[in-house]
């Protein structure tokens, strides 16, 4: 049952990056009439410019879903070397560490990335979003399991013999963090993702006439009347994404140990 | 334990001032509220509400910004029907020498500011100068005149001084030329206007306007017009079928057919819009005309218009103003592939072309018809590699600067066309169309006094240009305007005709 | 559970304000820093292709942009201290003007989100939290994965229903010139609809984990055996300890949602803040961005250092 959502996982994102292979027309490329319905040459009509909607979909997830990933993996990376940093060594760095991601957790990081695409191209933007609104909470969930870690006896004893504190982290307490730290990456993940997709539905990420599930949202906004699926395909297909990473994060969290954000 | 007692709450703060903001603005009395229908005329304008201005003489970007000075300012003449120059604040306007360089116009008398005092020819000379001073925002608008050389003669007559002869200078005056008092400097908040209506309250984005009483003119059916500046062009249309507003201006083709099953009014307004492919003859390949003269022949003109704006427009045959009153019949020009591929084998490109092509989404379809084109293209043996650039830059990064672009003109009128971009120290020459000859025969165009004749020398320059110049004119977009089916007498005119809607009636 | 002597806990308040400021003062140095970097000017927005250098130079320096930084950021924050947020670069109108008159808007959208969004984040942490165990995994999950769903998706997919399949709701929501938002209160379903529901769900995964934590408390477990009425429990035994974490989490989602604005206004035409941030972001036009950005910050830093306060007060003690 849970290797199945990870399966899941696997082949939506695997669809999600690679699925515009499989589209039959250009996505970027007027085909046909502006809002024509679902039917013959277009599985799921075309958008306001022409466009096959069924291959702008398959082909959307690509940028957005490249970059969350790439997102979720920085957030996920820098917080954990805070974590295993404040963790283990408390004091001061425990507290300037803490301290900072505490900081960055008072802005909301919609209103973050927004101010930084101004001058960044959009997938840096959420990027750094990413790590500034992700990295605090991983760092959080490190740093406590690490302090567990290190209170356990064969940890205080291993210090007692002088093992030296790299071989001691990477044997001892990274093992015990890999769940932790996969589940949570699912968590940055979806994060990022809602990030990419409010970005390029403002219509600071991908320009027109690239396919991107989010532009296609402001694209088909307005006019889905004249053809739904123009607009429920992209939002479909964002939606299940998040849900499998979600899904994935819980399900991993909950089989190694119990994992959520750490309360407020 | 710590019992709490009183805790203060953020989210409780919040509510409770939202509350306040609500009761403070809903405070009047909904009886007293106009409808929606009767007297209003709620009016969705295309603007994107950041750039909204409360400045007529800069570089207004916005049509719910232009459409509000049109309805709060006197401007000196409108467009009339046929291309005609229908006078409004001035009584006359008339050559004062045979050159055709200095010009005498005569106010009405009649003509008073909102705050009391009378329009003078300070007053107009004022705000002539001040669009000239703000030639960088407005491209140049004005920039065939003169305005330190002229002057006010008496409280209702000035005479203003062309660079050199210009003929068409009634015309120029149409539209743009929106009166505020002399000194006016601040524009913070609406100005005084003596135009057909009032600014009654809200902001630049979001207007109430209501019929002024004491305007000289034909009184307006209307009492109150609310402007709106809506941003997307789908979110006009929506407003209007959704009963948010009673015209929503510049929709897309697309929206037409769902509005029609509806019972909506369509205006449509010929030549609105138009994408032309530029080429700088300064540049190879462009510079050899048999490679311009192939790409005209290669674009399936009828495509275009038929896929980019969804047969809502006219065909073009490269006249770069066919809605001019003297723009030249022509025959149609039809797409010739053979012919096409032959004169590029013989320009010495037989092997095949390869050619970048600018465009943007800066205006609805260009990227269509870029893309489009490219296709067509192909099919003569051109590669066309399709640069995407970002709206925000293009007209600045790209614009006449590039060597093949998708270009933009929204309906003027050929004379300002030359002026902004053909004659040889146009500001922004984007073809690099350079002739002494053409522009001295622009110039004696300008200093024939006979209206017929003028047009007879202009339309042989379009002529030239249509053949040999750096413009794939393949054809025009009307203007689309939703309405509720109560709203009549819309303007239908092209160019800036559209701007003004005070004799606009409901009649539900 | 923390445990908080006493006397700490002014201590601990007081260490949240000052926090607060110390956060304010480094967004507004970021939003400053950032918002300078811009690649291009609003002066070469608003003059378009036609304008010569010299004329984009003293465009440039009429509005003040030719000053080194240090310089240009002492001046706008001295201007905010007295009210005066500078003056737009795009239409040359005073920026407290243009964000006054969208404020209202915002406001009205954010109260009625909010009226949607606390009651719906009570009941939602309750499913996640503390429903019968055999529902709670699936009921925490449910509200894990509404959480998920980006808010865009979940824009689009009201608009799905209730516009295009059910056609009771428009798909855009003008604020009327000269009018309020509550002249239709019909436009604002949708919108605080879509600002509420993905917020609350968010909440209620943070509020769940604490009420779960609350219950598993040693003196909770210790009155459901000495057979203390349920209502009882809930009230004396696990309420106290929630109030905190519900301050924060109510802090954490009204900061949501003020940022999330930005993507439902957009998204529906409302003429609010948020749309007036992200079209001041297409149009390069600073001092807009600036206070925009400040206000939300402000507000969202406030409101956490509020519920920050009220927490370190009334957090009950557990030896």
């Amino acid at each position: 049952m849970r290797g199945s959502v990870g399966v899941a996982a696997l082949v939506v994102l695997g669809l999600a990056v690679w699925g515009g292979a499989l589209a039959p027309h250009d996505p970027s490329s007027t085909v046909a009439a502006p809002w024509l319905a679902p039917g013959g040459d277009h599985l799921l009509g075309t958008d306001a410019a022409g466009r096959d909607v069924w291959s702008r979909t398959l082909s959307g997830g690509r940028g957005i879903v490249l970059t969350s990933v790439l997102a979720a993996v920085a957030a996920g990376a820098a917080g954990t070397l805070g974590g295993l940093v404040a963790g283990w060594y408390g004091g001061w760095p425990d507290r300037l560490l803490s301290g900072t991601a505490d900081l960055l957790l008072g802005v909301p990081l919609l209103l973050v990335a927004l101010v930084l695409a101004v001058v960044l191209p959009a997938p840096a933007a959420v990027v750094a979003g990413a790590v500034c609104g992700g990295a605090p909470l991983t760092l959080r969930v490190v740093r406590d399991a690490v302090r567990r870690a290190r209170r356990t006896g064969y940890v205080e004893a291993a210090l007692g013999r002088g093992e030296r504190t790299p071989v001691l982290l990477v044997r001892e307490v990274l093992p015990g963090l890999a769940g932790v730290a996969t589940a949570d990456l699912g968590l940055r993940f979806v994060v990022a993702l809602q990030l990419a997709a409010a970005l390029g539905m403002l219509g600071l990420g991908a320009q027109p006439p690239a396919p991107d599930w989010g532009l296609m949202l402001r694209e088909n906004l307005a006019g889905a009347a004249l053809n739904p699926p123009a607009l429920v395909a992209p939002a479909a297909a964002l939606t299940v994404t998040a849900l499998v990473a979600a899904a994935f994060a819980r399900g991993t969290a909950e089989r190694r140990t119990r994992l959520r954000e750490p309360a407020p | 334990m710590n019992t709490p007692h009183t805790i203060p709450r953020p989210g409780a703060l919040l509510l409770s001032a939202a509350l306040l903001a609500v009761s403070a603005c809903s405070g009047a009395d909904p009886a007293a509220e106009p409808d929606a229908g009767g007297d209003t005329l709620r009016y969705a304008a295309t603007g994107s509400p950041s750039t909204a201005t409360h400045d007529p003489h800069g570089g207004v970007g916005n049509e719910s910004d232009s459409l509000r000075f049109g309805l709060l300012y006197d401007v000196l003449a409108v467009p009339g029907d046929d291309g005609t120059t229908e006078l409004r604040l001035a009584e006359s306007v008339e050559p004062a020498d045979e050159e055709l360089v200095e010009w005498t116009i005569t106010l009405r008398s009649d003509a008073v500011f909102s705050d009391g005092s009378p329009v003078r020819a300070a007053d107009v000379l004022y705000s002539l100068r001040r669009i000239e001073d703000k030639a960088a925002e407005n491209f140049g608008r004005l920039g065939m005149f003169d305005f330190a050389a002229s002057e006010v003669v008496d409280d209702h007559t000035l005479t203003v001084v062309a660079h050199q002869p210009y003929a068409a200078a009634p015309r120029a005056l149409e539209a743009v030329t929106f009166v505020v008092p002399e000194g006016t400097e601040d524009f913070s908040e609406p100005v005084p206007g003596s135009g057909p209506f009032l600014f009654a309250e809200g902001d630049a984005e979001n207007a109430v306007l209501e019929r002024n009483d004491d305007w000289w003119g034909p009184t307006p059916p209307l009492e109150r017009v609310e402007i709106s500046a809506v941003a997307d062009p789908q979110a006009r249309a929506q407003a209007v079928s959704s009963g948010q507003a009673d015209v929503g201006s510049s929709v897309a083709p697309s929206s037409v057919a769902a509005a029609e099953e509806e019972g909506l009014q369509v205006v449509r307004r010929p030549a609105v819009t138009m994408y032309p492919f530029v080429m700088r003859l300064d540049t190879p390949p462009f510079d050899d005309p048999a490679v311009r003269e192939a790409f005209r022949l290669a674009a399936d003109r009828d495509q275009l218009v038929e896929t980019v704006f969804l047969g809502y427009g006219q065909v073009g045959d490269d006249v770069i103003a066919p809605a001019d009153p003297a723009s030249p019949e022509t025959e149609a020009r039809e797409r010739d592939v053979d012919r096409a591929r032959e004169l590029l084998a013989d320009a010495g490109h037989g092997d095949g072309l390869e050619v970048v092509l600018h465009t943007t989404t800066s205006y609805p379809g260009m990227d269509t018809a870029a893309t489009l084109y490219a296709e067509q293209l192909e099919e003569v043996g051109v590669d066309v590699e399709i640069s995407m650039d970002p709206p925000d830059t293009y007209w600045t990064d790209v614009f006449a600067q590039e060597p093949f672009y998708t270009g933009f003109y929204g309906g003027i009128p050929f004379t300002d066309i030359a002026t902004v971009a053909l004659l040889s120290d146009a500001p922004t020459n984007e073809t690099a169309w350079e002739r002494p000859e053409w522009d001295a025969a622009f110039a004696e165009a300008l200093s024939t006094a006979d209206a017929q004749e003028r047009d007879g020398i202009l339309s042989e320059l379009m002529l030239e240009l249509r053949d040999e110049g750096g413009y794939v004119v393949w054809g025009t977009g009307d203007g689309i305007d939703l309405a509720t089916d109560d709203v009549a007498d819309l303007p239908d005119g092209p160019g800036f005709d559209k701007l003004f809607i005070d004799q606009v009636r409901l009649t539900g | 559970m923390r445990t908080a002597p006493r006397r700490s806990r002014w201590t601990r308040a007081l260490t949240s304000v000052v926090r607060a400021c110390a956060l304010l003062a480094a967004v507004s140095v970021a939003v400053f820093a950032v918002s300078d970097l811009l690649p291009s000017d609003a002066v070469a927005v608003r003059a378009g292709a036609g304008a010569t250098a010299e004329q984009l130079d003293a465009m440039r320096a009429a509005a003040g942009l030719d000053a080194p930084a240090h310089e240009r950021y002492a001046r706008w924050l001295a201007g905010l201290v007295t009210g005066d947020a500078g003056t737009s670069l795009v239409n040359d109108r005073p920026v407290a003007v243009l964000v006054g008159a969208r404020l209202p808007a915002t406001l009205t959208l954010a109260g009625a989100a909010l009226l949607v969004a606390v009651p719906l984040t009570a009941v939602l942490a309750w499913a996640a939290g503390a429903a019968p165990p055999r529902a709670r995994s699936w009921t925490a999950g449910a509200v894990a994965g509404l959480a998920a769903v980006p808010q865009p998706a979940f824009v689009a997919g009201l608009v799905a229903l209730f516009s295009v399949a059910w056609g009771v709701l428009p798909p855009v929501s003008l604020v009327r010139a000269g009018g309020s938002p509550l002249d239709e209160p019909t436009l604002l379903v949708l919108p605080s609809l879509a600002l509420a529901v993905p917020i609350a769900a968010y909440g209620a995964g943070l509020l769940g984990g604490a009420l779960a934590d609350a219950r598993a408390l040693p003196h909770v477990r210790d009155a459901e055996l000495r057979g203390v009425p349920r209502w009882r429990i809930a009230t004396r035994h696990v309420a106290p300890f929630l109030l905190a974490p519900a301050l924060r989490v109510l802090a954490v989602s009204a900061g949501a949602l003020v940022a999330a604005t930005a993507v439902v206004e957009t998204m529906f035409g409302y003429q609010g803040l948020g749309e007036l941030l992200v079209s001041a972001i297409a149009t390069r036009d600073v001092p807009v961005v600036q206070a925009v950005a400040l206000l939300a910050s402000a507000v969202v830093v406030a409101g956490t250092a509020a519920a920050d306060a009220a927490a370190a007060l009334t957090e009950p003690v557990t030896a």
